[in-house]
This record gives C-alpha cells, structure tokens and sequence, in this order.
C-alpha cells in the first residue's frame, strides 16, 4: 500500500513531465529554405526581392489581357480558333472563358502579393525608412493598378485588402466607385512614398513616383474628375524626366526617355509579335485600327507591318520589333504607360475644362511626333473627336487603352455592334467567372450573363 | 471434445476440512526450460484468494487444509493442477506446459503483449517461419495474402521497387494512405523520399522498408481496429505494422548459418503483337484512312527491314537473374543476458539487360539482460544495413512492350535510331542507389514493486538514400539538344523517440487489472537535395560532379517534424470470461498551426468469452472458444506536409533578371488531423479443442475532417489552401478467417488457413462536390476508385467506327459532359489459402493469393503511331460485317477518353509462396556433431492465372512498373 502511494506519485509527475514541455516540443521553426514574413521584411535585400516580386504576374497579365482586349474590341484580328479566343472576337464571352478567369486569377494573386507585403512589411522597424516606404509604395501602386484594371474589365468587384483568408472567401463585390476611390487613395499614398527615382537597379520597370502620378491621371479620367486627371498629366510632363523619342522604332525599347513603367517579361516584351518567319501571323492588325491611321501617320509604317502569303497581304503590329522567344539580353520591354499618353490626357482634361488652345498644342505634339500636320479641328467637339481618333493611333495594344476609351466615352456599342454579330450592351463589362461563383458564395455575376 | 464432456462428469474427491488447521504451502513455478514465471497464478481448488508468483517464480499461500489440489495457471500455459498432501513438505516445485493453442500465441501490440484469447482488438499476425519461407527480399512482400484486411500490391518487382501496404481501405482523399510502420518502437519512413529529391529509377519509387533483412524479423503485426491502433492517436487511422526483430534466447551457444541460391525471372511477359500482326495493323490504319504512308509517318513500314524480328519484351526482361543470400547467426545467453547476433548479405543479379545488380548486406545485434531479483532489465536492438542497388535511370515498361517488332537500334552509320523514342539508348542511362539505414533501440525497465514497472525506451533511426545518375549525350534524343548529365541526389531521414512507461497490473481474486501510462517525444528532421551536373566532356567522368561545367540546384529540402503525446491504457479481465479495454492517447504534431496541434483518441473495446460461461459450455459442448467482441473508436491521419500553416515566403519568379520572393501558401493556421471513427464487432470461435479456429469480423470506419488543398476562389490570392473538408469516406467491410488443423500427430500434420475480404468503399458525403477540383473524379455513393470514360455503345459493323453513348443529347461528344462511371479498380474481394503439410522431417507450405477487382486497362494505339500493341487488339474490326468492340485501326486516335471496354477484369490467382523443406532425424545430426540441418526449396509468384490477353494484374495498365518477378532458391541452414 505505502509502495502504491509512493510509486502512485509517480503517474501525476509523469503527466505533469509530459505536458509542461508540450506546446514547445510540437512546435518547429521554418525551415531554411523558407522565411517567415519578419524574416523576409527584416531584411533589405530580400525586402526589395519580394517587392520586385510583386511584377512577376504583373507582366503576365498585361501581355495577355492587351492580346485578347485588342481582339475584343476592333484593335485585332486573330487567326487562332480555339473556343477561348472565338468568343472574345464575337464579343460573347462564357462564364467560364479561361481567359477570362485567367486575368481574373493573375491580378487577384498580385493583390495577395501587395496586401501581404504591406501587412508584412508595416510593423518592422528594422529596414531603412526610405527603402521601406519605397516598397510600401510600389504594393499600394502594384495594388492600385491591379484594381484599376479589375473596375475597367469586370465591372463591381470585391475589394480585398488584407490577407486574410477566410474572410475575403467569402468577400462580396464593391461598386465599381468605391473601388475606384481606393485606387486613388493608393495612388495619392503611394505618390507620397515612391522616389522621383527609378528605385532598385534604375530600370523602368517598377514604378516611381510619375508611375504613380500617370495612373492616377488615368484613374481620374476615369471618375471624369478632369482637373485632377490633368493636375496629374502636367505633373508628369513637366518633371523633365521624360521627353517623347522622335525615332518612333525606339519608342517600346527598354528603358527608352519616353518610357514611365515598363514590365519586364524573360520570353521578350510582347506576345503580340510572334510572327512566324513565314506564314500568315496570327495576331493582325484590323481594318478599323489600320483606317484610324491618317495619310502620312509614320506609326502606320513604324509601328504597323505586313507580311504577304499566297498574294494576300496581312498586317500585324510591329511596336515591338524583337521575335519571341528572345535568346541573350532583351532589348524591348513591354510598355504600360509613357509620355505621350499623358499628353493625351492632359489635352483631353484641358478641352474639358474648356482650354482649347491647351488641348490643340498637347494633342499636336503628339501628331507632329507621328508626322501628320497639326489639327484642323477647332470647336470642342471637333477637338474630343480628334483627341479620341489620336488615342486610338497612338495607344493600339497599351494597357486596354481602345477598350477602356470606348466606354468611358460610351461608344462602345456604337462601335463594336456592327463588327460583332453577338455583341450586346451587357458586353462592355466581362462576366465574372464560374469557377469563382461557385467557390464564393456572396459573389453576383454581371447582367447578360 | 471426448476429454470436454468427459471433464463435465468428473468430480474432484471432497476435501478433508478441518478448520482448526493452517499451513503455508510453498512452490516454484517454472516453464518447460525451468525458467521461473513470474506473475503466475496459484490457486486451491474450491478457495477464491489466489497466490501470485514473484520475480523468482516462487508463491507462498496459507492454507487451511492438509491436502487438497492447487490449481496453477499462466498466460500462454496449459493449467495444472497440482494435489498436495501432508507427506510433500518439501516446496513444490511446478513445472507449466505451454500451451500451443493458437490461441494463446503472443500476439505484439502497441506498447504490450497480449494473446488471441484475450485480445480485444483485431490484429493480424505474420510469424517469423511465415516470413522465412518467402524468398523475397522486401519484408512487405511477406503480408501479401497473409493478413484479412491487408491489401499488399507490388508495384514495381525490381530490387527495392515499391509495394504498396492498405489495411482497410482508402480513407483519405489526398493525405495518404499508409500505414504507421513501427520498427522495434520506432516509427519509420512509410514513404519514399522521392518528395524531397530522390530518383526515380527503373524500379520505380524506392520502398524504404525494402532495406530491413526480413529474416531479422520474428513478428510483424498489423492492428486495424480502434481498439488496437488507438493508442498511436493521430497516425493510426490506416492502420499500424509493427515489426519486431529477433531477440536472443535462452540456452547454449548457437551457430546458424544459412545458405541460398537461386534464380528469377519475370513472372508475366506482357503480350503484345508479333511482327506479322504488327506490320498487318500499321498498314491497315493507313488504308482504313485512306492515306498514303510516307516515310515521316510510317518510318516502320518505309524504312526499316520488314523481315527483322526483336522479341523486345524478351530483349529488356528475358534474363534470369542468380540471388545468392547468407545468412549467420549466434546466439545464447543464460537465464540473465541473452544474445543474439546475425550478419545478411544479398546478392541479387538482374533480369534487365546489362550488368545491373543489387546487394544488401548488414549486421544486427541484440542483447537482453535482467538482474538476478528480475527486478531491472534492459534491452538493446541495434540493426545496420546498407544496399547499393545498380539499375536503370528510366523505366523501360512501356518502352519495352510499345516499340515495334522491327524497330532497328541502331542507323547503318551504327548511331542510335531516333525515329522513334529508343529505350535501347536509355539502358546507357544508369543509376546507382545507395541506402544506409541504422536503427537503435534500447528499453530499460525497472520494477518498482510487485506489479509496477517502469521502463524507458529510446530510438533513433537514420535512412539516408544516396543517388547518382547518369545520362550520357547519345542516350538521348538529339532533337532536343541534349548534353551529358547526370542527378546527384541526396536524401536523409532521422528520427528520435523516447518514451516513458508505467506499466501496473494486478490480480483480484482472479480478475487481472492491467494498465499503463506513457509519453512519447519524437524528432523527424528530413533533409534533401538534388543537383544537375550539366556538360561533362569525358563519358567516363559523368558521375563525378567536379567535372561538370554547370552545377544546377534542383531541390532543397529540409523539414522537421516534432510530436508529442501522453498515452494510456487500462484493461480488466473479469474471471477471463469479461474484458474490457479502454486507450487513450493525447496527441501534438508540430503540422498543425498553433491551437490546433493537440488532439484527443480514444477507443473502447470489450470481448465476452462467452464459452467461458458454464450453461454455454453446457449446451454448446462442441464449441470449445467462443468470443464475441467489439469496439469503438477515433484515430487521426496526419500525412500532410510540414509548416503548411506558417505563412512564408519563398523563390519567386526571376523579375528584371534578378531573383524574387514570393509568398508560398495562403497560410491556414486552423486545420488539422482526419479524423477516422472506427467500429468493429466481430465473433471468434473455436471447435475441436481450438483445431478449427474461426473469425468473422465486421468493421465500419467513418474517415471525416478529410485534408485537402480546400479550393478557394481565386481572390483570395491562391486557387486552394490546406483545409479540412467535410467530406466523409466509408470503409466497411467483413473479413473471415479460418485456420483448421486438419491433421495432427506423428505422422502426417495439416493446418489450412484461409483469410478473405470483403471491402466496400464509399464516398458518404462531400459537400459542394460539383464546385470542387473533385468533381470529375469522385461521385458521392460511389467507390472512391471509380473511373468515368465514355460509354461504348458498340463499333459499327458496317464502318469500324465506335459509337459513344451523348450522354447529355447534345449532338456531340464532349468532355466531361458525357462521362458516364465505368466501374471501379478497388477490389471486390481479396484474400489467401495457406496450406501447411508436415510428415517426418518434410514439411510443405504452399500459399495462394487471389484477388477479384478490375483495372485501367492500356489503351490501343491501333495502328496510330509507330508502335505496338497489346495482343487484344487482334479482335478489332476489320472489315465490313466483323462484330466486335474494339473499332479498327486507324492513323488518327479517335478518342484518348477511357471507354467501356478499357476497364477489364484483372482478377487473379497467384501461387504466392511454396516452401518445401527436409529436416534429417534427430539421429543423423547427432552423429553429424549438429544441432540441426535443414534443406530447403522456396518458390515465390511461381504461377499466376489472370486474363492472358492483358498486362500483369499487379502492374495496372502495363505503363507502371516491372510485373513481379517469381524466384527459386534452394538453400541449406546449419545449426552448429
């Protein structure tokens, strides 16, 4: 009996041994292969390879979406007859386009990217400030442009901001607006944080503080706001860190004079450009880009080419001049946004506001550069259809410019209804995808679809 | 039965009670070998207060009679029954037979002993002899068609190839199905470690266990109710192998050695077109189509000689390949310290082209030793092996029964032919494999006092795989470029546990109270790379990694996984007629986030013998064992990977030529373990005086919380994260087994055993299942094997041309709108028949394994490419009017979507193992100065009956790995 006492003792000590050490002993640090967010931001080199990170989809994006908004709208012909690219020629996209959820997917991934280097990066003291607010400042511009394009393709869209899962799950559309006054916040936030300079390495191809100024210029010409969309423009312009290239051949190479944010791709800058050497390309330049171009326009000849297969002639872009893929160092990279847009936009807002002679001088710089006379166009009306005309020559294949014009000054269906047999209004918004319907229960798809 | 009812009728003579009278009876109680028993019961007849014998075997019982009967009883033992009188003064001495009812065999469970009889739990045991038997050298390979509920499948029958262990059934959607394999209290690697960097060779995913000396084995058991697989908590859900080597015994020094030699082949050749049928296809496809074959299309009928023949299933598996094993052993010890040692070595040779081969050799030692007072023990198992496996970098399987009958190797300038693929250029492509595996373990156990002991075991196991291959410029194809490269890859496991135990047991009047009380820390730190040595000039020096012009990181990987846990159990045996058993374990895993790494198991099982009780042993006195138990439970699976709950960056994308990082995983800090709730009854009889033995067994177990990559949308940042699913998976099922000694005596000896089981699989619920990534692949109510494909209405008589069912009437056929289930590939039924025959000093084993289910079958070419086709396809249509179900050749695939005909049957027999064995009379070796002498013959896979049209039943659609290979050997085992 004193034994089972004694030894009895013994039982509660062994369960107190066991689980005093418990929590620790079934807990592990990360392996060295993987950092924890302190680890990565604590840091500055690995703080600056998680911020370039940010434009790794970025660029994937952006070359997809320019291909396949260029044949949604009247930019470009396509030989390819897949199902996918079919319905974007016919202006009649399915729920469940792969495309469509493709650049849904790509820029919701790079949110994640933005939200989780901001969350991550906020509470470490250790990195230099400057270099801290340089990376905080391209995740609110990487951000920002993420949902300025989400607003212009699908329309109402839910607005995640943090990393946390099962919350954003579940997350519910945001009206177009509000998401659109977030972009501004972040923009004006970033504009704030972001270097006049090109940050880390000097290239092009993360934004400045002009990156941010030039898509907030086109975020409030997007609100109609167009004083502050002009304030932006000028801003631009007269920083003197960007000049327009006479050479129009130079216009898309890397790091050129005109550039403000490029995107770095590792296959070459475009894959719009991959002409075979022989044979009928499969990206053309349609009749309606190619009779936009005034009699004279050097971008006709510069930025457009052609090629003839059995004695057909067939035009394609030829902004940029390198092949895919691109073997050594490349010498083109895919351009966003440069000056001469904002010249667009500065004359535009200028006409707006009523300062005709403004708008003519911006919108001839452009045309003098492209070799055509100055403007005959002299009431206000005359000039918008003049500056509209001159967004189209000069901006074919940017950024989604042509689709984004086309609604913003409500032609669209004017335009596009008599090329596409299928178009419909509801067509100026994509649908939102099935796949993401079916895993968000709050998520509504768009009218039409 | 005679001696039952005989029992029935004798009355003990009443004893003489004086009740002024007392004495102290004392006695010894011993084993057949006199070695004392401590813990044994010693009762007088007609009394309630037993005596229990101490450490040195020896009681001391008051009595209040002169004479009268003690009654003297011990697991494993029969019961004696001793009289005394007033003229043995002397103290008794007992000596206990054991008793050899397989009922009373020791069965191993976790952390203990118990014996069928009074097991709980359902667990299936492998013996030593049955492994021994078996010349394989993969101690997986032993559970096959031994074990009712264990489905073993061989899926690569090269050295080291990979054998796939299931006990139950599928109860996981995506976080594993393997069982827990503990090695002498350590758990190892149940996987390859091909996910941190390994190679893939032509023996497919490398089987750890294959590095374990199966004759260094005396058990291997496999527990698969709650009951007994409780216990290990949050890994047990798929059941437990514990395997548990040789230990040292009693007695003079032994000298063991054991000698074999022998040869293997491949069991299956798989069949395939001659050249004529061949030459006859390909020509046909062109014609049906109407098209002329030129010499980009059709190099086979254009440009190569029509009239030259290669049997290549032949040329790539047609050799025989010589095993040579050895085996010695010592061992000894007295009653304090027993020894064992033993030395294996292995030479395998190759039934592939070349000069591959396999080795394994290595030592294992233990050692036992317990103080006089038996009151400390301790015991150390130590246990080294090392292989060094020679085979081909790629499989060849497919190479080898595709490529053509004419297909020439080599061009007239005598470079390989690229025409096609050239699987002869790949036997250029070696690899070398070698592991390195050490397993420690010691216990040391101290009694506290009568019934109480404490013990402490420690482990640490380390297997590290080692690799190169080598790939050689011109064994590849050179439209591709190719330089001259070689892997380098490097993978160790390590793993450390310790665990403290108490273990009490008690005696009240009959009634055995038993429990225990332990913890478990264990370390798993798994490390790996591999590296690519690009452009070596000199052929010779590609191995060697120095002279490489470009050092290419492909993986690096490391992971640790830490575990801790309390556990328990506590067992009442109630006069041996009422048990029951309760476990518990709490359970850490550092795979789950904070919060969520502890978790709680438990299980209940109880068991009535019911022919324990004396009005069934009345009416019912042709049962001589009837038990009926049950028990209910919870277990975890948590095979899922480290740190998926830590949110972390890792190498991201090059951007502007640099190197980025980006964030791994959308972290989820609230999942953790399936959870797996099982239920068993099951009913055990025994006839005859426990000759025939009987289970049935019925379980259901309800695997929940399953672990998957839970599907988000893609706003959230990622398209899926580790989550738990509600979905359910079921595994009924009912297992019978049956084991009659038909014979026994002097003379001829017989015992048959049959295990068979019926398992049923089903997908019980899974919410959402249309939104999820698995909608086109499981079907709620349906068998998680289920295979969809196209339903074949028929093939047009007039055309040739088969007719699909439009499922949703839309005027085409698309996918997967008109998918229909085909079947699925678990199996219906599966089992084995052992029969073992003894006379004199001959004894033959002979074991059959069947299984009936179906599998995904090759798909034909029919004449499509340059390439052969299985034999099959000699019934497709070939000209207007021919009946049949496969449509004819032709030069375009018509539909690579599985259809109706492509599931077939894949049930087979296979004549497993047969052992014959001669042991010389006693006599002989007496004179010959031995202790014993056997001759041997053992034959493994030597005869399989399944479908002679289709690939092996084993290797599912002929694209897996090596069907199994059949081996003999003979050998000679000397005892010294």
């Amino acid at each position: 009996m004193k034994n089972i006492l004694k030894y009895g003792l013994l039982l509660p000590a062994l369960l107190i041994f066991t689980c005093t050490g418990c929590r620790k002993m079934a807990g592990t640090d990360l392996p060295p292969n993987q950092l924890t967010p302190d680890k990565v931001f604590g840091d500055s080199s690995s703080a600056v390879a998680a911020t370039a990170n940010l434009y790794t989809l970025f660029g994937t994006v952006d070359a997809n979406f320019i291909r396949y908004i260029g044949t949604y709208t009247d930019e470009l012909k396509t030989t390819t007859v897949s199902s996918v690219s079919t319905e974007f020629t016919n202006g009649s996209l399915t729920t469940g386009n792969t495309a469509v959820l493709s650049i849904w997917q790509n820029l919701y991934a790079t949110i994640y990217k933005a939200n989780a280097l901001l969350e991550g990066i906020q509470p470490v003291k250790s990195l230099p400030p400057t270099l801290k607010n340089t990376c905080m400042g391209e995740a609110r511009f990487v951000r920002a442009y993420c949902y300025y394009q989400l607003v212009n393709i699908y329309g109402d869209v839910p607005l995640v901001l943090t990393t946390a899962v099962t919350q954003n799950a579940k997350a519910a559309r945001s009206p177009a607006k509000a998401v659109m006054t977030r972009v501004i916040l972040d923009l004006t936030e970033g504009q704030r944080l972001l270097p006049t300079a090109y940050p880390f390495g000097g290239e092009k191809i993360q934004a400045n503080r002009w990156a941010a100024a030039a898509l907030l210029a086109k975020a409030y010409l997007f609100n109609n706001d167009y004083v502050h969309a002009g304030a932006q423009a000028d801003q631009v312009i007269s920083s003197g860190q960007y000049n327009l290239l006479s050479n129009l051949n130079q216009v898309f190479t890397a790091n050129n004079a005109e550039a403000i944010l490029q995107l770095w791709n590792s296959t070459g800058a475009s894959t719009l450009n991959s002409v075979p050497s022989s044979g009928i390309p499969v990206y053309q330049v349609s009749p309606q880009l190619l009779a936009s171009f005034e009699t004279g326009d050097k971008r006709r000849t510069s930025w457009v080419n052609s090629v003839t297969v059995s004695g057909l002639q067939y035009y394609y872009p030829y902004t940029y001049k390198q092949r895919n893929p691109t073997t050594g160092p490349l010498a083109e990279y895919s351009t966003y946004i440069r000056l001469a847009e904002l010249y667009l936009i500065r004359g535009e807002s200028r006409l707006r506001q009523q300062d005709l002679s403004g708008a003519r001088a911006d919108l001839n710089t452009i045309r003098q550069r492209a070799g055509l006379p100055a403007t005959t166009a002299t009431t206000a009306d005359e000039l918008l259809t003049a500056i509209r005309q001159e967004r189209q020559a000069e901006l074919f294949n940017e950024g989604g410019n042509r689709f984004i014009d086309l609604k913003r000054y409500q032609t669209i269906d004017q335009v596009l209804s008599p090329i596409k047999p299928l178009w419909k209004p509801s067509s100026a918004l994509f649908p939102i995808p099935q796949a993401e319907i079916l895993n968000d229960p709050n998520l509504t798809q768009n009218p039409g679809y | 039965m005679v001696l039952a009812t005989l029992c029935l009728f004798f009355k003990l003579p009443a004893q003489e009670l004086s009740p002024h009278f007392s004495q102290t009876l004392s006695g010894k109680v011993t084993d057949e070998r006199g070695k004392p028993l401590p813990g044994a019961t010693v009762l007088l007849q007609g009394t309630r207060v037993p005596a229990i014998t101490s450490a040195d075997g020896t009681f001391k019982l008051f009595v209040t009679v002169r004479s009268g009967t003690l009654t003297v009883s011990f697991i494993g033992f029969q019961k004696a029954s001793i009289p005394f009188d007033p003229s043995s003064t002397a103290p008794l001495s007992i000596q206990l037979t054991p008793d050899l009812s397989a009922l009373n065999e020791v069965q191993v469970i976790g952390y203990g002993t118990t014996t069928k009889r009074f097991n709980t739990g359902s667990v299936a045991s492998i013996s030593a002899k049955e492994i021994e038997n078996q010349p394989i050298s993969n101690p997986l390979a032993a559970l096959q068609g031994r074990a009712s509920g264990v489905l073993v499948q061989t899926t690569n029958g090269l050295p080291g190839g990979g054998i796939k262990v299931q006990i139950r059934g599928q109860g996981s959607l995506a976080s594993g199905t393997d069982p827990l394999f503990i090695v002498d209290g350590v758990p190892f690697l149940s996987t390859s470690p091909y996910g941190s960097g390994a190679l893939n060779g032509a023996n497919g995913i490398i089987s750890p266990l294959s590095i374990i000396n199966p004759d260094d084995i005396e058990s291997i058991d496999i527990l698969k109710d709650a009951d007994a697989t409780a216990i290990y908590g949050s890994r047990a859900a798929n059941g437990v192998v514990l395997i548990t080597t040789k230990k040292g015994k009693k007695g003079g020094d032994r000298v063991t050695i054991d000698l074999s030699h022998g040869i293997s082949k491949i069991s299956r050749i798989s069949p395939v077109l001659g050249l004529s049928d061949y030459l006859k296809l390909r020509r046909e496809a062109f014609s049906n189509d109407g098209i002329t074959p030129d010499i980009n299309t059709a190099p086979d009928l254009l440009k190569w000689d029509t009239a030259k023949s290669t049997d290549w299933q032949r040329y790539f598996y047609g050799k025989t390949a010589q095993v040579t094993t050895l085996q010695t052993s010592i061992a000894g010890g007295n009653d304090n310290n027993q020894y064992l040692f033993s030395l294996n070595y292995r030479n395998e040779g190759t039934i592939l082209p070349g000069d591959e081969n396999y080795k394994k050799g290595g030592g294992y030692f233990n050692f036992n030793h317990s103080s006089t007072d038996q009151r400390f023990n301790f015991a150390l198992s130590v246990n080294y092996n090392k292989d060094n496996n020679h085979t081909l970098y790629s499989a060849i399987n497919s190479g080898a029964f595709s490529i053509p009958p004419n297909f020439p190797v080599r061009n007239p300038d005598g470079s390989y032919n690229w025409d096609i693929s050239n699987p002869v250029a790949a036997l250029e492509q070696k690899q070398r494999s070698n592991t390195d595996y050490i397993n420690v373990s010691t216990s040391l156990g101290y009694k506290l006092f009568p019934g109480m002991d404490a013990k402490i075991s420690l482990g640490y196991n380390r297997y590290a795989l080692d690799q190169v291959a080598t790939l050689p410029q011109d064994s590849q194809d050179p439209s591709f470029d190719p330089l001259p490269t070689a892997y380098f890859s490097n993978s160790v496991s390590q793993r450390y546990i310790l665990e403290p135990q108490l273990n009490y047991r008690k005696e009240i009047s009959g009634d055995v109270l038993t429990a225990l009380i332990g913890g478990t820390f264990q370390h798993v730190e798994n490390t790996g790379y591999t590296l690519e040595g690009d452009g070596v000039s000199n052929p010779a020096l590609l191995g060697n990694l120095g002279a490489a012009n470009t050092i290419v990181n492909q993986i690096n990987t490391y992971s640790l996984y830490k575990y801790v846990s309390i556990f328990g159990r506590v067992n009442y045996n109630r006069d041996k007629k009422y048990l029951i058993n309760i476990n518990f374990r709490r359970d850490g895993s550092s795979r789950f986030g904070p919060g969520k790494q502890f978790g709680n198991f438990y299980a209940i099982g109880g068991a009535w013998i019911f022919t324990e009780e004396n009005g069934i042993k009345r009416s019912l006195p042709f049962l001589s064992y009837g038990k009926l138990r049950g028990s209910y439970g919870t277990t975890g699976n948590d095979q899922i990977s480290d740190y998926q709950y830590i949110s972390s960056y890792n190498a991201g994308t090059v951007y502007g030529g640099t190197s980025t990082l980006s964030p791994a995983r959308v972290a989820n800090p609230d999942y953790s373990w399936e959870t797996t709730r099982k239920l068993e009854a099951a009913l055990e009889l025994g006839f005859i005086h426990d000759r025939i033995l009987f289970t049935t067994a019925w379980y259901r177990h309800n695997s929940s919380k399953q672990l998957i990559a839970y599907k988000i949308p893609y706003l959230a940042g990622f398209a899926s994260y580790q989550a738990n699913f509600p979905a359910v998976i079921q595994n009924t099922g009912l297992e019978l087994d049956l084991k009659v000694q038909a014979l026994s005596g002097k003379g001829l000896n017989w015992t048959s055993t049959i295990n068979l089981t019926l398992p049923k699989n089903k997908l019980k619920s899974f919410p959402n299942i249309e939104g999820s990534s698995y909608a086109n692949t499981y079907i709620v109510g349906q068998d998680l094997s289920v295979k969809k494909g196209l339903k074949l209405l028929g093939v047009d008589p007039q055309t040739g041309i088969a007719q699909f069912a439009d499922i949703n009437n839309d005027g085409k056929i698309t996918t997967p709108a008109d998918l229909v289930v085909l079947g699925k590939t678990s199996p219906d039924l599966f089992g084995g028949w052992t029969n073992s025959f003894s006379y004199k000093g001959f004894a033959l084993d002979v074991t059959m394994e069947f299984v009936k289910r179906r599998y995904l079958g090759y798909q034909p070419l029919l004449g499509a490419y340059p390439y052969n086709d299985p034999l099959f396809v000699l019934n497709r249509w070939q000209k207007p009017g021919d009946v049949t179900d496969i449509p004819r050749a032709s030069v375009n695939i018509v539909s690579s979507q599985y259809n109706s005909t492509q599931l077939p049957d894949a049930s087979y027999g296979r004549l497993k193992n047969l052992a014959i064995s001669y042991t010389p009379k006693a006599a002989l070796l007496k004179r010959l100065g031995l202790k014993g002498l056997q001759l041997y013959i053992n034959g493994q896979n030597l005869w399989v009956i399944a479908n002679k049209q289709r690939f092996d039943p084993e290797i599912s659609g002929g694209s897996g790995g090596v069907a199994p290979l059949k081996s003999i050997i003979f050998g000679l085992k000397t005892t010294l």
